[in-house]
């Protein structure tokens, strides 16, 4: 008993009490050194888009001054790497691919497939470095490629938690290349042309209270050179039709204030407005509202509906006069109200080996008063490790 | 009325709620962005059918052959 006593006494001094501890925290995972590498969560996402209508800047169908269609579909699916390096920096890897049909079928067909049928896809890459335990900041790297167009965008930011994380304040500044060939009416080449667009953002998130948050954001893009796709066309009085014409200079304001509230069912409402305005005469006011049910707790529904009011560009025209000037004819571009009603169905299943398997399938119908549908429905797969 | 608001505006930016009890707001529903690839999916589809965007952190128009 005596030498069991002594050999406890000697084992407890050869091994001090915190590296016990440390043994012990290390042992648990707590003080391991971060891993140079590691993949957070992967997830893909397939969205189909189903679209219908008619637009006066489409000649496909279209009479002498007849709106043409817009018929189109589009398949996207997208894929989201997140990775940590080392305990600071995160990657967030993204890579969305665009196959569109019959983008908007007219006399450049004759020379490209890009207004018939398009593969687009780019790769972006989102890179954050906490500084110290309040900042974080930020790089964005991303191309975008075309049949027809090339796209190169970088971004800085930087992000700011205050108050025990109560409040939280971003900035960013994002720069985007875009170059691309232009076509003549008839569908010949008109050489390339190149648009630039520069965007600045200020936003500030804030809980309210233990149930509720809100978050402001401001936006400003400028946009300057070739800023049509260069094969819309407008009807013109004479019978024919034309090129649409934009000017070459366009600001963009957006201010967007967001809502999020806990309800006591096991449920949450967000709302969100918007106020757009630009220099070309577009004034934009956009509501959007979700209510979200808890089924159970790897299984929770949405609902949604969004309205979008919009007073078009000073320039919009359906019947253009002789004469070069400002127009287009582009149905985006006009006055309407849009409608979008869905629901979405999301499990998040905690697993063994995984920690997370989140599936979810969704559906929305958006509808505009100047003739425009469009069926999307979306399924996403995606775990976390 | 305007220092009425005023006051509701600064009570509410001096609230300070505690990590520990913030639970509910670490529900997924309660995300201010739940799932950036909708928002993306989303976005799109409304900044090439609008002439309104942006205001979402991210550029309006640009970077894409259909806006």
């Amino acid at each position: 008993m005596r030498l069991a006593l002594a050999l406890l006494v000697l084992s407890s001094w050869s091994m001090p009490a915190s590296t016990a501890t440390a043994d012990t925290l290390a042992g648990s995972g707590l003080l391991e050194a971060p891993k140079p590498f590691t993949i957070e969560s992967v997830r893909l996402r397939y969205t189909f888009f189903d679209q219908s209508g008619r637009g006066y800047q489409s000649l496909a169908g279209a009479g002498t001054r007849g709106p043409g269609s817009e018929q189109i579909s589009v398949s996207e699916p997208q894929v989201e790497i997140i990775a940590h390096q080392g305990d600071r920096i995160t990657h967030r890897i993204w890579a969305p691919l665009d196959v569109v049909s019959a983008a908007s079928p007219d006399a450049v067909d004759a020379v490209s497939r890009a207004s018939r049928y398009q593969e687009a896809g780019g790769i972006d890459v989102a890179s954050t470095f906490r500084a110290d335990r309040d900042d974080e900041v930020g790089t964005r790297f991303a191309i975008h490629l075309e049949e027809n167009y090339r796209s190169w965008t970088m971004g800085l930011g930087w992000t700011r938690h205050m108050a025990e994380d109560n409040a939280v304040f971003q900035a960013s500044l994002n720069q985007t290349f875009d170059w691309f060939d232009a076509y003549n009416l008839g569908g010949s080449n008109r050489g390339r042309e190149a648009r630039s667009t520069t965007n600045a953002n200020v936003g500030f998130t804030q809980i309210l209270s233990r149930t509720t948050v809100g978050n402001v954001n401001y936006g400003l893009s400028v946009q300057t050179g070739e800023l049509s796709n260069t094969w819309n066309t407008v009807p013109v009085a004479d019978g024919t039709h034309g090129l649409e014409v934009l000017p070459h200079l366009r600001v963009r304001h957006a201010i967007v204030g967001r809502l999020v509230q806990a309800l006591p069912w096991r449920a949450s409402f967000k709302a969100s407005y918007r106020f757009y305005i630009d220099s070309w005469g577009a004034i934009g006011n956009t509501i959007e509202l979700f209510l979200y049910q808890r089924i159970t707790r790897w299984l929770y529904a949405r609902a949604t509906y969004r309205a979008h009011l919009q007073r078009g560009v000073d320039f919009y025209t359906q019947l253009s006069p002789l004469g070069v000037g400002l127009r287009t004819a582009d149905s985006d571009l006009a006055d309407f109200t849009g409608h979008t009603v869905g629901g979405k169905l999301a499990l998040e299943l905690p697993l063994r080996r995984l920690r997370l398997l989140a599936i979810d399938l969704a559906y929305e119908h958006y509808w505009r008063t100047n003739d425009l549908r469009v069926n999307v429905y979306s399924a996403s797969v995606g775990t976390t490790f | 009325m305007r220092l009425i608001l005023l006051f509701v505006v600064l009570q509410v930016g001096c609230v300070v709620v505690p990590q520990n009890r913030r639970g509910r707001l670490a529900d997924k529903i309660m995300q201010l962005d739940e799932d950036p690839l909708e928002s993306y999916r989303r976005s799109k589809l409304y900044s090439t059918r609008e002439a309104a965007a942006g205001g979402d952190g991210v550029s309006a128009g640009g970077g894409c052959g259909c806006q």
